[in-house]
């Protein structure tokens, strides 16, 4: 099959299990967001430019489910999606602790990309209230989950982590 | 790290704020028929089926876990209802002796009745998959006679409003949600503020309620009818508790919903139409 139109059925099936089993699996409110998952664990594999492809598809899909703000969460998806392929060079992601604290990271720092952006538009929340309820738990259940999806994902790919590192490395082999 | 800071980067990053802020836009002007609109309403119908399959198969599994770990509350709820079950069927019997002479007494002054509305029932199917939205799904749309901007509620208190219906679903955005702002009245002191969401599960704040009111913990608060949002009288909640900041012009007011927000299974749809959307009046 391919890359695009499976990568775009994995985004598709994550999209399906965010809106119909996520709710489901909630612990103390926080749920997790793994879409956000998959943007970032496609940013790591395969760049920045496939990170922010997956994070802008399936924060859409996200934003048009849920959103009275479509447009927010695909901003602040692709943007994770984006920066994770940044440092892709740095995080090897059959060492798991590092993709794991990976999304810890960005999932804070997607979540401060959209509270930024509510609060531009006028909503009053206050900050404390949402880094306890929902930045906090929401980072630590994605960070926890990310091995999961990690595994899930790589069933479904073609091809494995590709970073000039391991290409250098797998031209000596 | 100079990858950090290159051209390229800078471009797509850019090219990514202005996309989203595009669709934000057109998001925002367009009316309730333009494309992006049409676009959510076909993702919710297209959901649908996948959340009432996940939410139906996993009701005995959840049903089960309700009867063990409250096995100890079931029995003494059970209880103590058998208790009011016999308080009640003698309240009953007094109201419906009122009931009768205030039927006679409104004809005496030719007394309006209050309008009443039908309600169409319906089960949650989705539930919100996002932590910044408060919404739910139910399996009901405008085959069913459901329209945007009904009010929504469970065993007579106000829960939310219908904010997008295909064919056979709706979206009902509930009280908690950031967005939401209902006009309310409190009884006793006939006070009329903003009821708004924060996120937090039965819990809500209520705003502008002046420095110098005499509200406090217990005063029950209702739907003030005011805008034509949602009908008078509709039940929202109670004080919880009341605090006042020095600097501040109004009361800071906790509401206490008694609706688990994260746990709505049935809900009634009230068949009134205001016309109005309540994430509009909100801001």
């Amino acid at each position: 099959m391919l890359p695009v139109l499976q990568s775009l059925l994995v985004v598709v099936t994550a999209f399906i299990f965010q809106a119909a089993v996520v709710p489901h699996i909630s612990i103390m409110g926080a749920k997790p967001n793994v879409i956000l998952i998959v943007a970032a664990l496609y940013g790591i594999m395969h760049g920045p430019s496939a990170g922010a492809l997956a994070g802008f598809t399936g924060g859409l899909l996200c934003d048009l489910l849920s959103g009275v703000y479509v447009g927010l969460g695909l901003l602040s998806k692709s943007l994770v999606g984006f920066f994770a392929g940044l440092v892709q060079r740095a995080i090897f992601v059959e060492n798991i602790i590092l993709p794991m604290a990976a999304i810890f990271v960005a999932t804070g720092i997607s979540e401060l990309v959209y509270v930024v952006f509510l609060f531009l538009l006028g909503e009053t929340v206050p900050l404390k209230l949402l880094i306890i309820n929902i930045i906090l738990p929401t980072a630590i259940y994605n960070a926890l989950l990310t091995p999961f999806v990690y595994a899930t994902l790589r069933r479904f790919m073609v091809a494995k982590q590709d970073t000039p590192a391991i290409r250098i490395a797998e031209k000596y082999n | 790290m100079p990858e950090f800071f290159s051209k390229r980067n800078y471009l797509i990053i850019l090219g990514l704020i202005f996309f989203s802020m595009a669709i934000l836009t057109v998001h925002f002007r367009e009316g309730e028929n333009g494309p992006i609109h049409r676009l959510q309403r076909l993702v919710m119908a297209a959901t649908a089926p996948a959340q009432m399959a996940v939410s139906s198969s996993l009701q005995p599994v959840r049903d089960g876990w309700n009867y063990l770990a409250h096995f100890g509350d079931i029995k003494r709820e059970n209880r103590r209802l058998k208790t009011e079950i016999g308080e009640l069927r003698q309240t009953v019997g007094e109201l419906q002796s009122l009931k009768s002479e205030n039927t006679r007494l409104k004809k005496i002054v030719k007394f309006k009745d209050k309008a009443e509305y039908a309600s169409v029932p319906a089960h949650v199917i989705g539930k919100p998959s996002s932590n910044w939205r408060s919404s739910v799904v139910i399996d009901c749309g405008l085959d069913d006679g459901i329209d945007r901007g009904m009010p929504v509620v469970v065993g007579g208190t106000l829960v939310g409003q219908v904010t997008e219906v295909s064919g056979g679903a709706a979206k009902v955005t509930l009280l908690n949600d950031v967005q939401s702002g209902v006009s309310v009245q409190v009884r006793r002191t006939s006070e009329v503020g903003i009821v708004k969401g924060q996120l937090k599960n039965q819990r809500l704040v209520l705003q502008y309620i002046s420095r110098d009111s005499s509200i406090k913990q217990g005063d029950k608060v209702v739907t003030s009818g005011l805008g034509g949002v949602f009908p008078k009288g509709l039940d929202v909640g109670k004080v919880l508790k009341v605090s006042q900041s020095v600097y501040s012009l109004h009361k800071i007011v906790e509401i206490a919903v008694p609706v688990n927000f994260a746990d709505l299974e049935e809900v009634l749809v009230v068949e009134y139409k205001g016309g109005f959307d309540f994430s509009q009046g909100s801001r």
